[in-house]
């Protein structure tokens, strides 16, 4: 009996891959981050945007030795075409084990402020650092 | 019915369950007024960054933080010590001379332990709400897909959200249930939970038990995530619904066995 009470969560440890795999974060991260650089142009002033016609593609992965799972070495690149140019970012990701991620933007292509140039008017960048969730559940 | 309802009374009269219902009450507009004055934000938990954007984020920020500390606590303060304060007493010669049965006693407990619950999580739903709307005022709140979301949607999200924190706190008040009558102690009742809780977020921490974190108890205190977006997703929910379910009644069923078989004399 006790034998058994043991290997109910071994088997539970050992026979559930993690939800958080390279393939499942692209979607999350394109999705947010989509909807995020249309909030953006909006701030500067730009006509609104369709984040599906950005036909954004993203690919994530691990910097380290693991290929999935939680941990703060994830980075996710995406490419996108807005105003008929193509472009590509990268984001530094951290991934927590309930599915939630943050992702940090190079200070280099997301500055703290958006200014409207013609309004004059800063706001936060919602790009800087965003978070976003994906589903866990079986 | 009868004694659900002394419980209430007898509930109500102890301070320490008036310390938990101000703590409900007063502590989001103590954030409130801590986060209005300063300048930093609380980037690490989620809609933390958006505390003074959108008066929808306070609450949302409360539930990430109390969802999983605070209110399994305030859970196991009055469930944990329902049955124990009895024994403490040596109330329970008196208790079962009156024309109640052992069952009809335990209903009546688990029900007020149960509606306390209840009534803590509501207290804490609006006084957040109200708190968070008043830091920042009605705007729409971005949501976890990357898009606004109207403050008439975002107020049902934030009611949705708090609201299904009740499984899995119903879950921690079974296992304090069970505590409290098999240990005989409040101090077991009320720190058991606690400690089990602390467990599951360590085990769920380590990050390494995969998709196998969604059997423990406090999965489910995450299920909200899942809600406060443009295209929500409900696999969580009732998921968290049933595992807390599960749980619920695996302590439940022999908290009743052993009041209704103990030699109380």
């Amino acid at each position: 009996m006790k034998r058994m009470l043991l290997a109910v969560p071994l088997l539970l440890v050992s026979g559930c891959a993690t939800p958080l795999t390279p393939q499942r974060m692209a979607p999350s991260f394109v999705q947010v981050f989509t909807g995020l650089y249309a909030e953006q142009q909006r701030l500067i002033g730009r006509d609104p945007i369709a984040p599906g016609s950005l036909h954004a593609l993203a690919s994530c992965g691990r910097t380290g030795r693991d290929v999935d799972g939680p941990g703060e070495d994830w980075t996710c690149s995406v490419q996108y075409v807005d105003l008929a140019t193509a472009s590509a970012q990268v984001f530094e990701l951290q991934v927590k084990p309930d599915g939630c991620w943050k992702a940090d933007g190079t200070p280099a292509t997301q500055p703290p402020q958006v200014v409207d140039p013609v309004t004059l008017i800063a706001s936060p960048n919602p790009l800087v650092e965003f978070d976003g969730c994906l589903d866990t559940s079986w | 019915m009868k004694v659900l309802r002394w419980e209430l009374v007898r509930l109500r009269a102890q301070q320490r369950i008036r310390a938990a219902f101000a703590l409900c009450l007063l502590g989001p507009p103590l954030l409130a007024l801590v986060l209005g004055a300063q300048t930093g934000l609380p980037k690490d938990t989620l809609f933390g960054r958006y505390v003074k954007e959108s008066g929808f984020a306070l609450p949302l920020l409360v539930l990430g933080f109390a969802g999983t500390w605070v209110l399994p606590l305030l859970t196991s303060v009055v469930a944990g010590d329902v049955f124990a304060t009895e024994d403490g007493h040596g109330t329970w010669q008196s208790l079962l001379t009156r024309s109640r049965t052992r069952a009809e006693v335990f209903a009546g407990k688990v029900m007020a332990a149960a509606l306390t619950s209840v009534a803590l999580l509501s207290v804490t739903t609006l006084s957040s709400l109200v708190a968070g709307l008043a830091l920042a005022g009605d705007r729409p709140l971005p949501g976890l897909s990357g898009t606004p979301l109207g403050p008439g949607r975002a107020t049902a999200l934030v009611v949705a959200s708090w609201a299904s924190e009740l499984p899995p706190l119903l879950g921690f008040a079974a296992v304090a249930v069970l505590l409290s009558i098999w240990t005989r102690s409040s101090l077991a009742g009320v720190g058991g939970p606690l400690l089990l809780g602390l467990v599951m977020q360590l085990l769920a921490l380590l990050g390494t038990l995969g998709s196998a974190a969604n059997v423990l108890l406090t999965t489910p205190f995450a299920a909200w995530h899942g809600l406060v977006r443009a295209d929500p997703y409900f696999g969580p929910l009732w998921q968290g619904a049933l595992v807390s379910l599960a749980w619920a009644v695996a302590c439940l069923v022999p908290a009743r066995r052993l009041l209704l078989t103990r030699d109380i004399t």
